[in-house]
């Protein structure tokens, strides 16, 4: 069937919930002046709602394969790859949209977001992230970049007492647009050498193709400036300098989301284009793109290093760590795949343990900003200390936890795939990038504090849920290995 | 006398893209002038899918570009909005104001 | 290809200069002049013409154009749908109502928010 309702569920149930949400929202804001600026009723019945549909489309497409394949005429594909992207980018977000975590409504208020629409606009960017995943053609491909784009511009917008903030907007909207033209601009070639949007054909038109596909302009020129949106995009190496100004101009909970939401969806992306219908084509930009990853491992560490900010020097470690889950895809096997999204789904967790227990905090009624905000907190919160500190370490890759062992998962590979010089650069890069994490550990246990750091009511179930799946690591790894290999066969 | 044929188009569209790109990285002087290129990159594109739309004659291209032309509108409210939120802290929109964050 | 498939649009051309060079002959010719201070200040829409410092432009034409650029490309997509209307069947057709009660939805909620007020 071609139009399947089906498989878009989740979308469209956001879809509609956000525009409801949108309507009641303005009709109560009428009636009642101040009306509570962000509501968490309606994030918390979304949630419900989301949930449901979720758990339905999941099971049609991971157990019952019923409608597993391409729908839409092929535009929207529905494997289950799709859910394992859709399933993270939802742990990523529903921590700040669903959860009903007062934390993270007070520090939403803290930022100075006024706007009831705030949650509405998170929903309107997951809908762009989950069209991302699941696209199959350069037409949805790009109307998903820029349905996730424009949200995240007014969101980083929206804080009223900042001028950093409509700074930072300006900043992103303009690298954003240009990322968006690149993919199009490639896309357009892309189109000319195949006649067709879509990804399917490709595969086979490059794989039975008579000439060299290497010499063919159009289809160099194409692959080269899709690549290189996409890689604006998340910020790797040469193209990575609005990060930092974009992510130190917002607050805390909208790097949170900023740095997760989108950058999951773009990686799927790559590897359904990388492993879908590029495949003939990897070989060659393969080199470039080791060596950009290396490049941006090895910035991202000794940039860090002199950084006051706390979401600069994330800004630095999401550098770092994009150019580690790039490496394996470069590698161009299928393992290398398979420990892409580990390390994806390990990092992803660490940043949402990190960060809620940064945005949890604050210091005279201001969110916390610099390192050195962190102070003393070991003396009056020491369970949040330990907490943050196992997230820290696993972004380390110190031995006991996750990142360890997805960071050795990846050396395994290259070393497997005989690049020992990237190794051994990435592994000294390594080293450099534990010492500023050491500094941030060394200003929340050793140094005391002027002012007293205090916290709003925590929800720490789901801390500990995240600390105890980052430590205890090594005994559920092969499963989680099991079940991306099994979700990957289908692409 | 020369025939204008597809590599014309293609060089059109392949130029203003790179005037594009030149208005967003050279401009020193205007925020306003950075939104403006950005639209001539977005439209520069959709010329090329028209053109190879022409090319492949069939209308799949031609669609990719009305829908281009739609977003390029949305994005063009949406940076409009940033730039007024700008202009109301700064009461300027040269782009040297946009250099607080550095670090 | 030779030069004359350019031979309409230079007629065109041709009769578009030579159209717009009788109008404004004719009206300076014929027509009645009166001049006084008033008159002669140029005009433009919503401007006071004499201000101490030119160039402020008020911040709520941007609003009215911003909502104007959106509502009016968007009609972009309905002229190849009624075009191929005959041939989409009832898909296509409830596909455009969907998009179409989407954007009245935001419509309604611009109208609420008080972005068309002028005040």
């Amino acid at each position: 069937m071609i139009f399947n309702l089906l498989t878009i569920l989740p979308e469209l149930s956001l879809v509609l919930a956000s525009i409801f949400m949108l309507i009641v929202g303005v009709f109560k804001e009428k009636k009642q002046k101040n009306a509570k600026p962000v509501s968490r009723a309606f994030s918390l019945g979304i949630y419900i709602a989301f949930g449901i549909f979720f758990f339905a489309y999941f099971y049609e497409i991971w157990v019952s394969h019923k409608f597993h394949g391409f729908s839409f005429d092929g535009l929207i594909a529905s494997d289950r790859m799709t859910v394992i992207g859709k399933v993270l980018v939802l742990i990523a977000a529903s921590l700040w949209i669903g959860l009903k975590t007062n934390s993270t409504h007070a520090a939403v208020l803290r930022a100075g977001i006024k706007v009831y629409e705030y949650p509405i606009l998170s929903l309107m960017v997951l809908v762009g992230a989950f069209l991302t995943i699941a696209s199959n053609d350069f037409l949805i491909l790009f109307l998903a970049l820029e349905l996730q784009a424009l949200p995240l511009y007014i969101m980083i917008t929206s804080r009223h007492e900042s001028q950093h903030s409509s700074e930072a907007g300006i900043k992103y909207f303009i690298f954003g647009s240009i990322a968006t033209a690149f993919v199009l601009f490639g896309a357009a070639f892309l189109y000319g050498y195949a006649g067709t949007t879509n990804f399917s054909p490709f595969a086979n038109l490059l794989f039975f193709t008579s000439e060299s596909v290497y010499e063919n302009m159009w289809l160099d020129i194409g692959f080269l400036f899709l690549m290189m949106g996409l890689m604006i995009k998340l910020a790797v190496f040469p193209f990575h300098s609005w990060s930092f100004d974009v992510y130190e101009g917002s607050a805390n909970v909208q790097v949170a989301f900023l740095i997760t939401v989108p950058k999951i969806s773009i990686v799927f992306v790559l590897i359904r284009l990388m492993y879908g219908p590029f495949a003939q084509l990897v070989p060659m930009i393969q080199p470039y793109i080791l060596w950009l990853c290396v490049a941006s491992i090895v910035w991202g560490a000794v940039g860090a290093i002199k950084q006051q900010n706390i979401r600069r020097l994330l800004a630095y470690a999401s550098v770092h760590n994009i150019g580690f889950i790039l490496l394996p895809i470069s590698i161009g096997s299928f393992e290398g795949l398979q420990i892409s999204i580990e390390y994806l789904t390990v990092y992803t967790l660490s940043l949402i343990g990190f960060f809620i227990g940064v945005t949890s905090l604050h210091k005279d009624g201001m969110n916390i900003d610099k390192i050195s905000d962190l102070r003393g907190l070991w003396e009056h919160y020491p369970k949040i200390a330990i907490l943050m500190t196992i997230c820290l370490f696993s972004f380390a890759g110190i031995p006991p936890l996750a990142g360890f062992w997805v960071k050795l998962h990846v050396f395994r590979e290259l070393i497997k795939a005989g690049m020992i010089w990237p190794t051994i650069i990435i592994a000294f890069a390594s080293i450099v990038a534990v010492f500023y994490y050491l500094v941030v550990i060394r200003n929340i246990f050793f140094e005391k504090s002027e002012s007293k750091l205090s916290k709003d009511t925590i929800r720490f179930d789901i801390l500990m849920i995240i600390g105890s799946i980052l430590a205890l690591y090594p005994l559920y790894q092969e499963s989680l290995l099991r079940i991306i290999e099994y979700s990957l066969y289908t692409v | 006398m020369m025939a204008v044929g597809l590599g014309h188009f293609l060089i059109l569209g392949s130029v203003l893209f790179c005037l594009g790109l030149v208005g967003v990285f050279i401009n020193r002087r205007n925020v306003l002038v950075s939104l403006m290129a950005l639209e001539v990159l977005l439209l520069s594109v959709s010329i090329l899918f028209v053109t190879f739309a022409k090319y492949h004659d069939h209308l799949h291209g031609q669609i990719v570009s009305l829908f281009i032309i739609g977003t390029a509108a949305a994005e063009a409210a949406v940076g409009l909005a940033i730039l007024i939120v700008f202009f109301r802290f700064k009461k300027s929109i040269k782009l040297e104001d946009v250099q607080d964050l550095k670090g | 290809m030779a030069i004359d498939n350019y031979l309409p649009i230079l007629l065109f051309i041709a009769i578009a200069t030579g159209l717009a060079c009788t109008m404004l002959a004719v009206s300076w010719l014929r027509g009645k002049r009166n001049p006084y201070d008033n008159k002669n200040a140029p005009y433009e829409c919503g401007f006071d013409p004499v201000t101490k410092e030119p160039g402020k432009f008020d911040i709520r034409f941007y609003l009215v154009g911003i909502l104007f650029v959106i509502f009016d490309v968007e009609i972009a997509f309905l002229f190849p749908w009624a075009v191929s209307l005959g041939k989409i069947g009832a898909a296509g057709f409830f596909s455009m109502v969907l998009f179409l009660a989407i954007l009245t939805f935001g419509f309604i909620y611009e109208w609420m928010k008080g972005a068309l007020d002028w005040e």
